[in-house]
């Protein structure tokens, strides 16, 4: 029997800025993007009693909490936190999945003997984490990532909870489905239209049911359910369903052309974390989030799976310039789906070659210096630090459910 | 939060159980004495890896940044606590 650990950072960003600075300990804090930007990124656990929520504007939130002091963001501090944490971890075991900036899975069914037992690792890494970094995290333990992520989920803030295999199914009896990892509020709704209200009902649903109503997603809900793990993935790419990247502009855009910069340098991220672990795409999906966050998305074929920054670049304006924007846009993303590993086969035309040789020499430089190194030109306006998206991570790309 | 990036003279320990701790430093002609170091951070820029650190006096919370390739430090931010 396996056993996962969970370690999820509460209101992650928040808690390391009221830790830098004394005097917002114990008070209500948003922490925003930048000083043009109007939305609360995370909330400390103090604006939260007040109803202030992630992704609420600021004025929505100082109306709901007059005494919100609002701190500007800096990727640097959370990036670091998150790779000392990781290198905490591996002290534990050397399975460690690192999800987002702020949650991890450890594997730690061949090493929790070694400290003590599960409960005993938790409460180590928790008091750990504290003396390190003054911060609290909450620790969620199951047979698999799906019930360890539901633990964590039932004993936030700064929790510790074990639920044994044996548990699983009474605990999930009663609960509603949104608390499953990968059910969001749109699934719930669908699943309340044909009576499924509560995880063990969906778990005891007919498979039959599930399928004809939501396709092959309907056996990875009833799995979900039964407190399982809908599938297993390997470490190394395969199992990878997307990469992408967005980002939130400092001030919204109205036309494709002022997006030109920014679409590139998202390219670029996606395609050099798509070069870096040999893997190409062969759809672009383009999202799109207007200044009233409506958001929608379009995708493109591009052949043949592919990493090249500019052919992501082109297929991604291609769809921009055809959207027919309807209002200013806060936030784009840029998204290869359809991955697959890009072979090793050398290129047949010069162009392609001199192209790979380049993609290779800037790849090689970024890897070695950093991040944007050396770059595109039409990147170099675009380098500002907003806050570091959730799903950042230190290395890899991020499997999902 | 003020901007300063100014070169500072800094006085830390290197070594023991905190490792590399500012002790005191000249801003403005005034020696600040560090109560506690607050948080620390590493920050890349390029290949270079600058050590960052929120220090207080007890009033007044600041950024110094060190910067191993030059041995040099500067005062990045003065924020007054509120």
């Amino acid at each position: 029997m396996r056993t996962m650990l969970l370690v999820d950072m509460d209101a992650f960003f928040a808690s390391v800025e009221q830790r830098r600075n004394p005097a917002l300990r114990g008070r209500p804090i948003g922490v925003i993007g930048s000083d043009h930007r109007t939305v609360i990124t995370t909330a400390s656990y103090e604006a939260r009693r007040y109803g202030v929520k992630t992704g609420m504007n600021i004025y929505e939130a100082k109306r709901l909490c007059p005494g919100l002091v609002l701190v500007i963001g800096d990727n640097d501090r959370y990036i670091h936190t998150s790779e000392a944490l990781k290198d905490l971890y591996l002290r534990y075991t050397p399975e460690v999945e690192i999800y987002s900036v702020d949650e991890a899975f450890l594997d730690i069914t061949g090493s929790c003997h070694l400290f003590g037992g599960p409960l005993e690792v938790g409460r180590r890494i928790k008091e750990e984490v504290k003396g390190l970094f003054g911060i609290n995290a909450t620790v969620g333990i199951g047979p698999n990532r799906v019930v360890a992520k539901l633990a964590a989920e039932l004993s936030k803030p700064d929790g510790l909870r074990w639920i044994k295999a044996e548990e699983v199914e009474g605990v999930l009896a009663d609960l509603p489905t949104e608390m499953l990892w990968g059910v969001g509020r749109r699934v719930s709704e669908r699943l309340r239209a044909i009576g499924i209200t509560r995880c063990g009902e969906l778990g005891r649903a007919p498979a039959g049911l599930l399928r004809a109503r939501f396709g092959i997603v309907g056996e990875r809900l009833k799995a979900l359910g039964q407190g399982r793990e809908p599938e297993a993935r390997d470490r190394c790419g395969e199992g990878v369903r997307s990469i992408g990247h967005s980002t939130t502009f400092p001030r919204d855009l109205c036309s494709p052309a002022e997006m030109e910069g920014w679409i590139l340098r998202l390219s670029e991220m996606v395609g050099s974390r798509a070069r870096r672990h040999g893997l190409g795409g062969r759809t672009v999906s383009v999202v799109v989030r207007y200044r009233s966050f409506e958001t929608f998305s379009r995708r493109k074929g591009m052949g043949q799976a592919t990493n090249d920054t500019h052919r992501i670049f082109h297929t991604a304006m291609d769809i921009l310039n055809s959207a027919g924007l309807k209002e200013p846009v806060r936030l784009l993303g840029v998204v290869i789906s359809g991955i697959e590993p890009v072979s090793g086969q050398v290129p047949i035309f010069e162009e392609q070659r001199r192209r790979a040789a380049l993609l290779e020499a800037v790849d090689g430089v970024n890897r070695r210096h950093g991040p944007f190194t050396l770059t595109w030109a039409p990147c170099l306006k675009r380098l500002r630090k907003g806050v570091i998206a959730p799903a950042w991570r230190p290395s890899g790309v991020r499997r999902s459910l | 939060m003020t901007m300063v990036d100014e070169p500072v003279a800094v006085i830390a320990s290197f070594g023991g159980r905190g490792g590399m701790r500012p002790l005191r430093f000249r801003w403005n002609g005034r020696v600040i004495h560090v109560k506690g170091v607050t948080y620390r951070w590493v920050r890349r820029e390029g290949s270079r890896r600058l050590h960052l650190f929120s220090v207080t006096d007890g009033g007044t919370l600041y950024s110094l940044c060190f910067d191993p390739a030059g041995l040099s430090w500067r005062l990045e931010a003065v924020e007054t606590e509120i």
